[in-house]
């Protein structure tokens, strides 16, 4: 366990590349943190100077208060697992396990006892003395992982760890994660570029672009209360929906408007957008906040409006439609699979307004 | 009147080459229309055979039927004239100035391997984190260059040697006397002669050893040694337990490389001492009984004693160089 704090951590390159700006961030000790964004975002970066990989160019990283920047990989207790894995081609499986404790000079039995224990609890104890390249990329996933966790780390950081699996695999993998994380109760933090990945594991997620934190918070929180627009675009997929906007008074009523939409502004938040009356904004929706009104739920606050279909994308258990305004600005809707939209189609769909985001267009800021 | 004769020089050169390539090439058009007329089945089996057989007559007539050639004047007089059995290579494996020849090839041997396999190993590692890697590597690799007989003449003047009281002109001769001591004749005394000479190839082979080791040392990914700089290893540990393994095929290919290269050695001890002063090697032995001595009996035993050496290492060599392209 082991509670880690980067402050005013920067990385910049020899040729003046800036990958890791000013990042202020606290791991909890018992904490899965998921570093997310699209690749180059620094969040691999940030995980290499955390485990001593990397110089670090300005502020300092402390490991349960200990400023740990000037400490080799090997004075950090952390383990970690590769994308590619890593694992090394000359030794079997139980010598790829046991080579970090036999560097430590742990005793023999010793050895034997952890390295076995880890190799039941990810099921690979059949394959010890097989040499990586005699196994499947799942397996070699598991060695990687067990050789993480023999060690018995302060922490883990994983960089990727799943992307080189299939996609049945990985959902399998991501399960078995979590439930590692949960036994261990050890501070796991993890990259990856996957938005799903994230979602499904983290207890927050850190979201980066550009070398800058944009955000870091609760799965749950993050995707209803995106702070900005990059946020709000990059969780979720299909990604939400963006129109450019502005806010029109008529009477008491306010109004959303956004080219051919007309949109009337809930009243619970009417009052807190007074201020922005006349800027330019962005009006956000996710896919899954637009219904076929035959399909809507109870619950909701539809507006409905008109749009052509273009494209239908059948997934089964739900539909994806791509519609255009009468201004042709398109957007995805995902809707009920037993919805009757057919391509070239003018249909009648509902927003949920409930459900919707503004953003200032200049900062890219949440409002409300 | 030159000119005449420089034109018909040139014209004869062109006509030689034109003849020469358009030749085979005629042969090669020629066999392949001819496996064409075949039937389908057969045709393919026939025609690597039919693209092989000039290479392989080619190979037969100037380097199997010597070889047989060899062997059998092996086993007759210095004349070539009555089999004499056994009693040249009794000679060989007897004979004292042969048993000093193979001493001297023994220590070539583990001297020249092992001093610059492990030199240009720990430069390929070092040379891997040094800003100007491209400029380090082509110093060391430039002797690589060289001709043995160039590097000879190269050495002597670093060896050579003026009786004390003169100026030095020799470069180790000049350090010695300059640091207080005296001269050493490095070709002529006894004790150093021999290593003198294996300087010299090991300056020649370790750019080798080098080059092929650091491509080597490339080929590991960066991820394993991140993986094992976090699992704790330091830099000694990483290169004794992760970087040598890694690359111990292609150790041996190198090893194995230099080893024939040195069992064949002849030019260096040839120029530097003419193989006297208890500084022969085998092959230096085998020119002067052959050409010398005009034994040919002697010398052609010999030269199968070389050959007999040389075939298991090439046979290692080309196993594990098929293994390493299976690895790949």
């Amino acid at each position: 366990m082991a509670h880690i704090v980067f402050e005013r951590v920067t990385k910049q390159y020899e040729n003046g590349f800036v990958a890791v700006k000013d990042l202020n961030l606290a791991i909890e000790a018992d904490e899965f943190l998921v570093l997310v964004g699209p690749s180059g975002c620094g969040k691999t970066t940030c995980l290499r100077m955390l485990a001593g990989l990397e110089p670090i160019s300005q502020g300092s990283i402390y490991i349960d208060g200990q400023r740990i920047n000037e400490r080799s990989p090997r004075e950090r207790d952390i383990a970690m697992v590769f994308q590619s894995y890593a694992l090394y081609p000359h030794m079997s499986v139980f010598d790829n396990m046991a080579f970090s404790l036999q560097l430590q000079g742990t005793p023999k039995a010793d050895i034997q006892q952890r390295v076995q224990a880890a190799a039941t609890q990810l099921g690979i104890e059949g394959l010890l003395d097989r040499k990586p390249k005699q196994l499947s990329g799942g397996q070699r996933q598991r060695v990687a992982v067990g050789r993480a966790i023999v060690r018995n780390p302060a922490a883990f950081l994983m960089d990727e760890p799943l992307s080189n699996l299939d996609a049945k695999l990985r959902v399998q993998a991501r399960a078995e994660l979590s439930k590692l994380h949960k036994k261990l109760g050890t501070t796991f933090v993890y990259v990856t570029h996957d938005q799903v990945e994230a979602m499904t594991m983290g207890s927050r997620i850190a979201v980066m672009n550009q070398g800058i934190l944009q955000q870091v918070d609760t799965p749950q929180n993050l995707y209803n209360h995106p702070n900005n627009m990059f946020v709000a675009g990059f969780m979720g997929s299909p990604a939400m929906n963006f129109f450019q906007a502005s806010l029109k008074p008529d009477g008491d009523q306010l109004w959303i408007e956004a080219g051919a939409l007309r949109l009337p502004v809930p009243a619970s938040v009417q009052a807190s957008l007074q201020p922005d009356l006349g800027q330019s904004l962005v009006f956000g929706i996710r896919p899954e906040n637009i219904y076929d009104p035959q399909f809507a739920p109870p619950g909701i606050h539809p507006i409905d409006l008109e749009a052509t279909v273009s494209v239908v994308e059948m997934m089964g258990h739900e539909m994806i439609v791509y519609l255009s305004l009468v201004d042709g600005h398109e957007f995805l809707a995902r809707i009920d699979p037993r919805s009757r939209f057919q391509p070239g189609e003018t249909v009648r769909v509902s927003f949920d307004m409930n459900r919707f985001h503004l953003f200032d267009r200049a900062s890219e800021q949440a409002l409300v | 009147m030159q000119d005449t004769a420089n034109l018909i020089r040139l014209l004869t050169a062109i006509a030689a080459i034109v003849l020469g390539s358009g030749g085979i090439i005629a042969l090669f058009y020629g066999a392949n229309w001819l496996v064409n007329g075949l039937p389908y089945g057969l045709r393919s089996r026939v025609l690597p055979w039919v693209y092989m057989t000039p290479a392989l007559a080619v190979l037969a007539a100037f380097l199997i039927l010597p070889t047989i050639r060899t062997l059998i004047i092996s086993f007759m007089d210095r004349r070539s004239e009555a089999f004499v059995g056994l009693d040249n290579y009794i000679f060989a494996v007897t004979n004292s100035a042969m048993l000093i020849a193979f001493r001297n090839n023994l220590l070539w041997l583990v001297l020249v391997t092992s001093i610059s396999v492990s030199l240009g190993l720990v430069i390929a590692v070092l040379v891997d984190r040094v800003p100007y890697e491209p400029l380090a590597k082509a110093l060391i690799f430039l002797p690589m260059a060289i001709s043995f007989v160039g590097a000879s003449v190269i050495w002597r003047f670093v060896y050579a040697y003026q009786p004390p009281g003169f100026e030095q002109i020799g470069l180790l001769n000049a350090i010695v006397v300059a640091l207080g001591f005296e001269p050493v004749g490095w070709l002529v005394n006894r004790t150093v002669n021999n290593f003198a000479l294996i300087v010299i190839m090991i300056w020649l082979q370790t750019g080798f050893a080098m080059v092929l080791l650091s491509s080597a040392v490339k080929g590991i990914p960066q991820d394993v040694i991140e993986a094992a700089r976090i699992d704790g290893a330091n830099e000694f540990q990483i290169f004794w337990r992760i970087t040598i393994p890694m690359i111990n095929s292609t150790i041996v290919v190198v090893s194995t490389t230099i080893i024939v290269l040195v069992l064949k050695v002849f030019d260096i001890v040839f120029v530097m001492t003419g193989g006297n002063l208890d500084t022969d090697v085998i092959a230096s032995r085998m020119i002067k009984e052959m050409f010398n001595f005009r034994n040919f009996g002697r010398g052609s035993a010999i030269a199968v004693i070389l050959l007999l050496a040389v075939i298991p290492v090439m046979v290692a060599n080309i196993r594990r160089f098929q293994q390493q392209e299976v690895n790949r």
